[in-house]
């Protein structure tokens, strides 16, 4: 997929644990880690904001298109 | 239910063996026949007839993995759509073969194509048994999008 999750950086950026940031937004830490290899087919627009509103981003902050 | 299913199962299973019992009856006649009487027919349809009872029990046995799978509540997995559709296809070239042999016996050996003594008609258990095999591939094709669109769901986070 050329769409890449750029949680990582933003998480290290704000100083916060993975396990922090998926009891925050209520989802499991196996979920969070899902997203954060790229295995995840779909992202649902709730999870999205949610992130957005712990982590104070943009969708854009998180998502990147690159071309392969 | 699975009782139920489990019974049904069997009793089709035991129509059908007494089916092929029926078929094969007349052959083991002609077997143990002269040997004069043990034509080039004769042996091809005995060869097609094992190889028919060899592709149904390997059917019948992947079907029993499948429906064990089913009660694991292991549905919505590759190894099932596996399962099912082995079952299927093995069911289906025992059908089809059975014809084969069917019409090479009404052909070459004069054999009645009437159903006859304890079973339903071999013809009828070959059409039934197609529609079984054929079913189980189209289910194994349902179940194999399922399990795409369960992935999908699973990973949609």
């Amino acid at each position: 997929m050329s769409i890449y999750i750029n949680l990582d950086k933003v998480l290290e950026d704000r100083d916060m644990k993975s396990h922090e940031l998926a009891e925050k937004i209520g989802i499991t830490r196996a979920n969070l880690s899902i997203l954060k290899t790229g295995k995840a087919k779909a992202v649902r627009f709730s999870t999205l904001e949610a992130i957005c509103e712990v982590l104070d981003c943009q969708p854009g902050d998180i998502l990147e298109y690159k071309a392969d | 239910m699975f009782y139920l299913l489990g019974l049904g199962i069997l009793c089709i299973a035991f129509l059908f063996i007494i089916g092929l019992y029926n078929l094969d009856f007349k052959y083991l006649f002609m077997i143990s026949a002269p040997a004069e009487k043990i034509t080039a027919a004769v042996i091809i349809i005995g060869i097609l007839n094992c190889i028919i009872s060899i592709l149904f029990f390997f059917g019948v046995g992947y079907l029993r993995e499948a429906v064990k799978a089913f009660m694991e509540k292991k549905i919505f997995q590759l190894k099932t759509v596996l399962y099912f559709k082995r079952s299927g296809i093995y069911l289906s070239s025992c059908a089809t073969l059975g014809f084969i042999s069917r019409s090479l016996a009404i052909i070459y050996l004069r054999v009645d194509n009437n159903g006859s003594g304890f079973g339903l008609g071999y013809s009828s258990l070959l059409i039934f048994m197609l529609i079984c095999g054929l079913c189980f591939i189209l289910i194994s094709h349902v179940l194999k999008e399922s399990v795409a669109l369960k992935e999908e769901n699973d990973l949609t986070i």
